[in-house]
């Protein structure tokens, strides 16, 4: 029984339960409508708040694309048309509106400045804030994890409807660039370094003491992530649906598409045999740099074996080829 | 000296025990999206399945726990993406 099979037979037997005398006519109208309204459910809505630089787009590419490039964006003329921009002022300039063809599917993705420095006519602005966060399903502030321009924006935060800001993720994003700096990201685990770490949960605990101070009924969270090192991309995505209404976060979750965090790991460090978040059983293979299969396996040779397949390039080739196929082959294969 | 150049043995194993307990925070964020989504999902059928069959007349007690069966089972589909779920599977109901 297929997938849509079984969902189908428990409608029907709920259906018929209740209402014995149902026809099938009916039956089959109700199915079609429930079809149809999935199918037309609009595409979820996000906004992304922080200045120039913050890696809004990046964020966005880790989060809905696999870590590739979003390949096809469209400016979203209607959406931009239903909303209230002061125009000529610097929002309209920087404020963009796309939709984005995603790796599972359609975003409309709102792209906005960060509120406090450089925005005149605040009062303007505010509103169409405001509005904006009534539009979405989702919205991330994110802010450069080293920087301090939080303080800018506290202010006008604390002047948006607290309804909107409730459940706002703050999203700390290049962790790895935090005091010590990108020298102390430890790369072969993709981890920060415990000094590190230490200062991230540190500067988390700052955000999340300002946000606290500006937005009292605030319940969100604050994440500290990488989007290029594709760090805690999980943690904030979960943290981001709380901030959907109930009947909107599947639709968020459906486009969910993670940039692959263990791609950037050490296959030695990972643990042995178990399940990796966010790998399916076809990607849960760590992959494992052919070049240094290849040393692995020429450190294992004999000094026989090394002189028969160096003395033959024909040979050498057929052997370089099987382990960097195969990382995974042994000296006894040679 | 370990295989990771200049880190000892010990250094090692402290660095794997950090990547395991990402891994769990990982793997804890993973259910909290699919337990959320999964009664999201729920919550939507529930509600059209109840207004549709209204619309012509029918009463339906609808219990959650039902919805959120046949929420699991589409959502099961959706987080292997939209081309694993039922419509590009050429599925048509």
């Amino acid at each position: 029984m297929g997938l849509f099979d079984s969902a189908r037979e428990a409608i029907v037997n709920a259906l018929r339960a209740d209402n014995p005398q149902i026809s099938q006519a009916d039956m089959d109208s109700i199915l079609r409508q429930i079809d149809e309204k999935i199918a037309n459910e609009p595409p979820p809505r996000v906004a992304l708040i922080g200045e120039t630089g913050v890696g809004k787009s990046s964020t966005l590419n880790s989060l809905f694309n696999a870590g590739l490039e979003i390949s096809h964006t469209e400016a979203c003329t209607q959406e931009a048309a239903e909303i209230r921009v002061p125009l000529g002022s610097m929002l309209a300039s920087e404020m963009k509106i796309d939709t984005v063809e995603a790796d599972l599917g359609e975003l409309v993705v709102y792209d906005m400045p960060g509120l406090g420095e450089g925005l005149g006519a605040r009062d303007q602005h505010l509103a169409t804030y405001d509005e904006i966060l009534r539009r979405v399903d989702a919205a991330l502030w994110i802010l450069d994890a080293p920087d301090r321009m939080i303080e800018y924006a506290q202010v006008e935060m604390a002047r948006l409807d607290k309804t909107l800001t409730e459940y706002m993720t703050f999203a700390l994003n290049k962790v790895d660039t935090v005091h010590p700096g990108e020298t102390a990201w430890y790369a072969p685990a993709n981890l920060p370094s415990p000094e590190q770490e230490g200062n991230i949960k540190l500067r988390m605990a700052d955000v999340e003491a300002k946000v606290r101070e500006a937005l009292p009924h605030w319940k969100g969270r604050v994440i500290g992530y990488s989007a290029t090192r594709r760090f805690n991309l999980p943690q904030l995505f979960a943290a981001m649906l709380d901030g959907v209404a109930r009947e909107r976060r599947w639709v968020l979750a459906q486009r969910k598409s993670l940039a692959d965090y263990f791609e950037f790991v050490d296959s030695r460090l990972l643990p042995e045999g178990g399940e990796l978040p966010g790998r399916t059983s076809t990607n849960s293979k760590p992959m494992k740099d052919p070049l240094d299969a290849a040393r692995e396996a020429l450190g294992v040779l004999s000094p026989q074996q090394f002189k028969a397949i160096s003395s033959d390039k024909a040979k050498l080739d057929e052997w370089l080829a099987g382990v960097m196929n195969n990382p995974g082959s042994s000296k006894d294969e040679v | 000296m370990s295989q990771f150049g200049t880190m000892s043995d010990a250094d090692v194993a402290a660095v794997k025990s950090r990547l395991i307990q990402q891994i769990s925070d990982m793997s804890d964020a993973e259910i909290e999206i699919a337990t959320k989504s999964e009664d999201s999902l729920a919550y939507y059928i529930a509600n059209a399945f109840k207004a549709f069959a209204a619309a012509l007349g029918y009463v339906v007690a609808l219990p959650f726990a039902w919805a959120a069966t046949v929420a699991k089972s589409l959502y099961d589909g959706f987080k292997k993406g939209w081309s694993a779920g039922f419509r590009s599977a050429g599925i048509d109901w």
